[in-house]
């Protein structure tokens, strides 16, 4: 029993999450108690970690620092202005907080526009790729140039298949939508099978956690 | 009324609906399993991991790389052996390495591992590293640090100023830095790609999702916009096996393959239980 | 003419700073108070402008012409001091749920609802997070720093993993019981989905090890046909999505900049 008590001081976090972790994963029997309790203080901790950062790594080098530090005391009115935030929490004056929000979504959708330019132009223009493709020795690079058609047909087929703009009444357009609708398929699948490699490697860590670092029964 | 008798259920209906209970110890088997008994199997290094490799090769010593951590423990699995290995890699090549986050528990994490490999390699905070702490909203820090990077990140996490460090010697706006990786749980890179990586042509930007997002960046690798994707857990064994390191997911891909596995098997059990009930059914 | 105001609005030396920081105050908060009482039909417009000007400020700053010799334009030096408001908004953003969680659970300790104890941990944890973090921060007591450990590092970390692990077993379920050929659709990605989760994992690449790495043959191997999908169709078909999502984001940035977006969040009357 010493030894025991030993090993939990000496590793307090370890334990304490393998506490939490087992207390947590209860609910993959059914929904319990144990399990509410841990996940209340689940969003206590993460609630409390907000405020932590919000003094120690927003309110302290964005407002305090140059304030207090560098006598910038404009920054007193941003800091108002963010106050209005908190008037969300109020019944009749809710729409003070629309303030801020509006000039943080007017600061995002300023950006968009060179966002779209730089995202999206060179997509563009690396779309069309050539079908006569050539090896450094001149020979006609026949699989490189299959690939590049293959791209294309891909490309246009899906796009042609987001044509909501007008009835596609054309049999070229019904059946070019068709192959869209199914090539989008592989590109689904694809990232259903990625999904499966997340979600284990998640499952993996929890038992890596708990067999090693806290049993100590694997290395 | 007469009493209804109960339908008798097949075998091929059964084969359909499995208990779920039988299904979560299934699966449990075969994430512990390769814990006790180990399967190390030879794995192949995919173009996307080792081309994000080569990029980071191709720095000359002394040059500056951005790392950004956008992640928190609920994707702890695969963005920690990530952040890990590229950080590893950064500071074996003896590179000047600047770290941040955008997300809050990122930022802690991001300090904690980096402080840890710092040590492996004898990376000095300050003069060979530094971590810029947490900012909570991309856009206007990324356009910010295109234009000033000094000025963007004056003070690090603990408050210090960073104008002064050595890491941070002749280190003026985004035409100095050589590379930026970010690892993420997040789209966020479509902002890097969007208002920064543009600004400087010779910006080598890598990219470490968690393997869910990794087929949406292809499009982005294709057209040069990111330079190499370490995609996931799988990315990171890679990774690791490149810099001569085991971390978690090297020991994780036993596991990982027996549970893709065990998936297939239970939805091709369950497609023919489906198609077997249908065809005698019809 | 410029020069007092500017001059007003820069650094002030320590002696006179705690007045300008109460005039900063005392100001704001009068602005607050006439906000308060506004008429409701000015509500809109003013919410409008303050959207329309912060998002001019970046909008020009993108379309304003460069000057070749300095590599800037009239707003690039503000670039900086914006990040800076930027971050400071945002971060405010942080806590904003903050009062409603004490709130609720503030009155379920208050008058002993069912699962009471479970708010009383919920606020414990809180407040001890944000004891110790702070601690941590701002203070040199080792134990301290050991309970901050514990408590983000051992806990907050761990749940915030085995959260997102639960995942896993409804995803096996789920698989399970939803994933049925009925269709070309469904083959195609069943195929799909397969060939990928076969070039993830060393299990899958031993199957096709026995090919050779070179020539035609290769492309056989089944990591090989992983990368061929992920990189050919697969980056295709995404980037043909990305251009309508690109463009639709496009259009919604631009609603809302100017205020025109519609919905229940825009349209209700304040």
């Amino acid at each position: 029993m010493e030894a025991l008590w030993q090993d939990i001081l000496s590793r307090p976090a370890i334990y304490a999450g393998a506490i939490c972790t087992i207390g947590l994963m209860t609910l993959i029997y059914r929904e319990n108690a144990v399990y509410r309790f841990f996940e209340h203080v689940f969003i206590g901790l993460a609630a409390g970690f907000s405020i932590v950062v919000l003094i120690k790594e927003i309110l302290d080098p964005f407002l305090y620092q140059p304030v207090f530090k560098k006598g910038e005391w404009y920054w007193t009115f941003a800091f108002m202005f963010g106050l209005l935030f908190y008037f969300i929490h109020s019944r009749k004056y809710n729409w003070l907080s629309r303030l801020p929000i509006g000039f943080l979504m007017g600061f995002s959708a300023g950006q968009a526009f060179q966002g779209f330019a730089n995202t999206y132009l060179p997509q563009l223009a690396k779309s069309f790729r050539p079908l006569y493709v050539t090896r450094t020795d001149g020979s006609f690079d026949v699989p490189q140039a299959v690939n590049n058609l293959i791209f294309m047909i891909v490309l246009v087929t899906v796009m042609s298949y987001f044509f909501f703009s007008f009835e596609q009444r054309s049999k070229v357009i019904r059946n070019s939508a068709q192959f869209g609708r199914w090539v989008m398929m592989v590109a689904f699948g694809a990232i259903f099978g990625t999904t499966i490699m997340a979600r284990m490697a998640l499952l993996f860590d929890r038992m890596f956690f708990l067999f090693s670092d806290w049993l100590r029964w694997v290395q | 009324m007469t009493p209804q008798t109960p339908k008798q259920v097949t075998f091929w209906e059964r084969l359909q609906a499995i208990d779920r209970r039988i299904l979560y110890v299934l699966l449990l088997a075969v994430i512990i399993f390769p814990l006790f008994v180990p399967i190390r199997l030879p794995m192949v290094t995919m173009p996307s991991t080792l081309k994000l490799y080569q990029a980071i090769e191709s720095i000359p010593e002394g040059g500056f790389v951005i790392v950004s951590a956008t992640w928190s423990g609920g994707t702890r699995a695969e963005n920690m052996p990530q952040t890990e290995a590229i950080l590893r890699h950064l500071m074996k090549r003896r590179l000047r390495v600047a770290v941040f986050s955008f997300d809050q528990q990122g930022s802690q994490f991001s300090y904690n591992i980096a402080s840890r490999v710092a040590k492996d390699f004898g990376y000095e905070y300050g003069k060979d590293w530094v971590h810029w702490g947490f900012r909570p909203v991309v856009g206007v820090v990324m356009k910010s640090l295109v234009r000033d990077i000094p000025g963007t990140f004056a003070t690090d996490r603990n408050g210090k100023p960073t104008k002064d460090m050595p890491v941070m010697r002749g280190i003026k706006d985004i035409k100095n830095v050589d590379a930026i990786v970010e690892i993420a749980a997040s789209g966020i890179y479509m902002d890097w790609i969007g208002l920064v990586v543009g600004a400087n042509p010779k910006l080598k930007f890598g990219f470490c999702p968690t393997a869910v997002m990794a087929p949406e960046t292809y499009p982005y690798m294709d057209s040069g916009q990111i330079v190499g994707i370490m995609e996931g857990m799988r990315g990171a064994a890679e990774y690791e096996k490149l810099v001569n390191t085991i971390g978690l997911a090297t020991k994780g891909m036993g596991s990982i393959s027996l549970a893709h596995v065990l998936i297939m098997l239970l939805i091709i059990i369950g497609n023919i239980g489906y198609i077997v009930t249908r065809v005698r059914g019809s | 003419m410029l020069e007092p105001i500017v001059r007003f609005f820069s650094a002030q030396p320590p002696a006179v700073l705690p007045y300008y920081v109460a005039g900063a105050v005392v100001f704001s908060v009068l602005l607050i108070f006439v906000l308060i009482n506004l008429p409701s039909r000015m509500r809109k417009p003013l919410i409008a402008l303050v959207t329309f000007l912060a998002g001019l400020f970046y909008a020009a700053e993108f379309f304003l012409p460069i000057d070749k010799t300095t590599q800037k334009n009239v707003l690039t030096d503000y670039l900086v001091p914006a990040s800076k408001l930027g971050s400071l908004l945002g971060g405010m953003t942080l806590t904003l749920g903050i009062l409603s969680l004490l709130r609720v659970h503030g009155r379920n300790i208050a008058r002993l609802r069912a699962g009471w104890y479970n708010s009383l941990a919920l606020l414990v944890a809180m407040v001890a997070m944000v004891v110790f973090g702070l601690m941590d921060s701002y203070s040199a007591n080792a134990t301290a720093k050991k309970v901050f450990n514990v408590l983000f590092e051992g806990m907050l970390i761990n749940m915030d993993a085995t959260m997102f692990s639960l995942i896993a077993f409804y995803i096996v379920s789920a698989s399970y019981r939803a994933f049925r050929i009925r269709s070309i659709e469904a083959t195609i990605l069943m195929i799909t989905a397969f060939l990928v989760m076969l070039g993830q994992v060393p299990v899958g690449n031993a199957l096709t090890a026995w090919l050779p790495t070179e020539g035609w043959l290769a492309s056989l191997r089944v990591e090989n046909i992983k990368q061929w999908i992920l990189s050919q169709v697969n980056a295709a078909a995404l980037r043909a999505i990305a251009f309508g999502l690109g463009v639709g984001g496009l259009a919604i940035s631009l609603r809302i900049w100017l205020s025109l977006e519609r919905g229940a969040y825009f349209e209700k009357e304040i």
